[in-house]
């Protein structure tokens, strides 16, 4: 009998991971075909707890990446427009130009020296109009050192799909309220991003009175 | 009812061994030196690495479980790296000062050997040794790097979350991986007699 009931569980648990995962899938699919997250909440909850075997049936790595970051800034788009308090913008030191002269400090990740040879000139602007402090960081642990020192309220993070589909995931459940731009181009060198899309996030963040 | 009993028992079976497998691998992970299948222990390390790092995280340091990972797969490769004639060596580019003239390209940091770093230093060991050494900002081009010069053995240096993470995309070939002494994406620091020693594994005098 003993072994009739765990062999019922066991099934009853394998066709139910069965089809968390079919269900997770279909939810990326509808992504691919309508560009529209339905079902945020669990879409993300799907694609975090069971990226492997998602990812692996959809054979396109770097696109469901993506689709995680969507569904990721989707879930904290309410607490992103409430935010509150200090605001920071996160970019990575490979949107530099190859002969930037930026230079480096153990605090503060480079300083920009405003040369307009990259993007992040650019961004480094309408962060100081926007009030957000704004980093290039050299790697991710340097991300994690500013987040726990500065103990922002909102985040926005610019780096490639790999490793800002990780990286929100894990500032989501820090409980800052995040949300990502993801390179069009990574490489770690010479990289490029939308700066429109960075500068849209950032009219975003903190958009909504209470 | 007699085919969900059959179910339970192989379930049950499979649970054991699953159990079996998790604990026999932690062990292996705490003592890497005496584990015979390194390499099964690191399948199965891999295929537990997200819950894993949880674990660690929870009780404070998911680095460790980085660290260990590197040390079995370590001991796992070394014949493989020692017999292995073709070598490309990766270092990082946050060993460099503060103050680092060198210039950026699509392979990486063109080192001047300006003797602010460690990294002039390496750059000189390596050429004699015969690497094809690279000081890279991040580990998306080496694929790259693999697909143009097809190394037989590829030494890695850098903090143990990347050499971990490069490790298991490069588990076709014979990695070995030497840990910074002090990470944190910015002026790091590492033995350079540490990396000598991994270098010339296998090398001779």
């Amino acid at each position: 009998m003993l072994w009739a009931i765990i062999g019922i569980a066991g099934t009853a648990l394998a066709i139910s991971i069965l089809l968390a995962i079919l269900l997770g899938y279909t939810l990326f699919i509808l992504w691919e075909r309508t560009e529209k997250i339905y079902l945020p909440r669990l879409s993300e909850c799907l694609a975090y707890i069971f990226y492997k075997p998602i990812s692996t049936l959809s054979r396109k790595h770097e696109h469901f990446d993506r689709y995680l970051i969507e569904c990721e800034n989707r879930v904290m788009q309410e607490r992103f427009r409430r935010v509150r308090g200090k605001k920071i913008l996160v970019a990575p030191q490979c949107l530099r130009a190859g002969d930037c002269p930026a230079t480096l400090d153990p605090k503060m990740g480079y300083i920009c020296k405003d040369c307009g040879r990259c993007v992040i000139a650019k961004l480094s602007k309408e962060a100081k109009k926007l009030g957000f402090e704004f980093y290039i960081v050299p790697g991710d642990s340097f991300v994690k050192r500013i987040a726990k020192e500065r103990k922002p309220a909102g985040a926005i993070g610019i780096a490639c799909t790999g490793e800002l589909s990780r990286t929100l995931g894990v500032g989501m459940r820090m409980g800052v309220a995040s949300a990502g731009v993801p390179l069009l181009r990574d490489g770690c060198f010479m990289t490029e991003v939308d700066p429109d899309a960075v500068l849209e996030k950032m009219r975003e963040c903190g958009s909504l009175q209470s | 009812m007699r085919v969900f009993a059959i179910i339970g028992q192989l379930l049950t079976a499979a649970s054991a061994l699953i159990i079996l497998s998790v604990s026999l691998s932690l062990v292996a992970l705490a003592f890497p030196r005496y584990a015979p299948f390194k390499s099964f222990w690191v399948v199965i390390l891999e295929w537990l690495y997200t819950p894993l790092k949880w674990l660690f995280h929870a009780v404070g340091n998911g680095q460790l479980l980085d660290g260990a990972m590197v040390r079995l797969r370590n001991l796992s490769n070394r014949a493989r790296f020692t017999h292995s004639n073709r070598r490309v060596f990766l270092a990082p580019h946050c060993l460099r000062s503060i103050d680092c003239p060198a210039k950026s390209s699509r392979d990486g940091l063109l080192c001047t050997n300006c003797g602010k770093c460690v990294l002039g230093e390496l750059l000189e060991k390596a050429r004699r040794l015969e690497y094809k050494m690279y000081i890279l900002a991040g580990s998306s081009f080496i694929p790259e790097i693999i697909q143009r010069d097809k190394p037989e053995g590829v030494l890695l240096l850098a903090c143990s979350y990347e050499n971990n993470k490069v490790m298991m995309h490069l588990r076709g070939l014979a990695t070995y991986a030497v840990n910074l002494d002090h990470d944190g994406c910015i002026l790091t620091q590492v033995s350079d007699t540490k990396v000598l020693t991994a270098m010339k594994m296998g090398l001779g005098d």
